[in-house]
């Protein structure tokens, strides 16, 4: 089983790794304003010799260009690179242009849409564009996309509850980002609402489940310390 | 710029229509929209009324199935379709592309509305949809026009609808968002009592709201967004009939003074007088609160 863990890019702060950690998984599911500019994706490529995956969150044909520079980028490195991809859009560039030359794992949005897809609706969808695994951290999702057969990409300890594009963290659209959020969680608690919710990037999450042994990998995602203390808890 | 409103009966049809509205569209019960049961039709034959209505006055009329369609409910969809067209049904909002995929594949043919809930937001995303059929795109409602030219500009032959989103807006993105609501979820066997993304957070940085927009930036995109081509502005249906008309008033209001010719800063200016609560639309009128 493999063990990834999540940054994104400005998280990432030197290359600085934790042991046991064999895949990094870098950039956003749900900002595009922390994806890596292709300079940070060279640092990073330099510093961390492990495997690279690429998040991609929902994109505009900005965010949709960003990635194809990312995409060239690694392309002439010649590294391997995992594309976790959520936006329609990607797929089809990834399917056009990029034939095969990366993994493409289907990420947490669109894993959702492709849940309540008819199965073989699905299942040409998974083979048009070639998607290898599901990213997941909701155990119910994992049930009803079992039939297709492809691994599981665990992520703990928090689970995806909705996402917004007007950044919550500077009161303005995502795409002017400025990277406040960095590396940053911030929980936030009402009596009405029965959990707490953590703010990170643009989504909101609700506390999830720890590490599974039946998954194909675990991303440790996101890692600050105080969700960090949170896995430790419930470790204990 | 044209208007699309929602209706929930053949009076509000007609009252839509005398108003000015272009284009009406509606949703069965059971029907397999995304809206509660009480601001659907209950029969087909309800909306048979409102085509004939519609045909009387030149205007079109829309069936919204912008769910997702289970494969065992094709075969009935598509005969209630089938009929519904034959009657005048002009078109149909659809949000499904498993759904509209076997619908061309059977080659039905109506013109197609690609919901707002199916979030295609680039260029390439566009030209999947165009290539199963779609006519019009309502573009989602969290785009901004300085990235909307995909679809504004698009050379695929789609028309673009927006919403107003000063006068309508949602702080999540709709059919990605899993928070407990009084739509889709329960607290102690009733309806979840709360609009989890209107409640106020406590937080490290103290009181949090999940944020939008200010107004202005709204008027400033829509006025963008009329401007920059797109085709019609929906009205989208409300469980409050005088609510939804109120709305609808404001919009046609809005869209009135574009016509004329209105300077940005002017367009503004009348915008932000209008009294607008738009992360109400839709959701304070829809459940009635549990009292301890």
């Amino acid at each position: 089983m493999d063990k990834a863990i999540a940054f994104d890019a400005a998280g990432f702060r030197g290359g600085k790794v934790p042991p046991g950690f064999r895949t990094l998984v870098l950039g956003s599911e749900f900002c595009a304003g922390l994806l890596p500019a292709p300079a940070e994706a060279a640092a990073v490529n330099s510093a961390f010799g492990g495997k690279i995956a690429l998040a991609t969150p929902l994109l505009t044909d900005d965010g949709l260009d960003k990635v194809r520079a990312l995409l060239r980028l690694y392309a002439r490195s010649g590294r391997e690179l995992e594309v976790i991809a959520n936006d329609l859009g990607l797929l089809e560039v990834l399917r056009s242009a990029a034939k095969g030359r990366f993994t493409v794992s289907c990420g947490r949005l669109l894993a959702n849409r492709i849940k309540i897809m008819p199965e073989a609706f699905a299942r040409d969808f998974i083979a048009r564009y070639r998607l290898s695994r599901f990213e997941v951290d909701d155990p119910s999702i994992m049930k009803r996309l079992k039939p297709y057969g492809l691994g599981f990409s665990w992520h703990y300890p928090l689970r995806y509850a909705t996402l917004t594009r007007f950044c919550p963290w500077e009161n303005r659209w995502a795409y002017a980002c400025a990277r406040s959020c960095a590396g940053k969680t911030m929980p936030l608690r009402s009596p009405r609402v029965p959990e707490t919710l953590w703010l990170a990037a643009c989504a909101y999450f609700t506390k999830g489940q720890g590490p599974r042994k039946s998954a194909e990998r675990n991303v440790f995602d996101p890692p600050p310390a105080e969700v960090a203390a949170l896995a430790d808890r419930r470790k204990a | 710029m044209k208007t699309t409103v929602g209706v929930r009966s053949a009076a509000e049809a007609a009252y839509y229509l005398d108003n000015g509205a272009h284009e009406l569209y509606c949703g069965l019960t059971g029907g397999l929209n995304n809206r509660l049961p009480k601001e659907n039709l209950g029969a087909a034959a309800d909306v048979e009324r409102i085509i004939s209505l519609a045909e009387a006055r030149g205007a079109r009329v829309f069936l919204a199935v912008n769910e997702t369609v289970p494969e065992t409910l094709y075969r009935p969809a598509l005969n209630v379709l089938a009929r519904l067209r034959e009657r005048g049904l002009f078109g149909l909002i659809l949000r499904d592309p498993a759904f509209l995929a076997w619908l061309r594949a059977r080659k039905f043919r109506s013109y197609v509305t690609l919901s707002t809930l199916t979030l295609c937001f680039n260029r390439r995303a566009l030209e999947f949809f165009a290539r199963l059929g779609i006519d019009r795109l309502v573009l989602p409602m969290q785009m901004t026009p300085e990235n909307a030219g995909y679809a504004l500009n698009n050379r695929l032959g789609i028309e673009t609808e927006v919403f107003c989103q000063r006068l309508y807006y949602g702080v999540n993105v709709d059919s990605l968002c899993f928070l407990p609501c009084p739509q889709t979820a329960e607290d102690c066997g009733r309806k979840f009592r709360d609009f989890t993304c209107l409640l106020p957070f406590r937080s490290a940085r103290g009181e949090f709201r999940m944020p939008m927009p200010g107004p202005d930036y709204m008027m400033n995109a829509f006025y963008d967004f009329y401007h920059g081509g797109a085709g019609y502005v929906k009205v989208a249906r409300w469980p409050n009939a005088l609510r939804q008309a109120d709305l609808f008033q404001k919009v046609r209001y809005l869209v009135r003074l574009l016509e004329k010719g209105a300077s940005r800063k002017l367009f503004v200016h009348a915008g932000l007088k209008l009294d607008s609560k738009p992360l109400e639309y839709g959701k304070s009128f829809t459940y009635r609160p549990v009292r301890a």
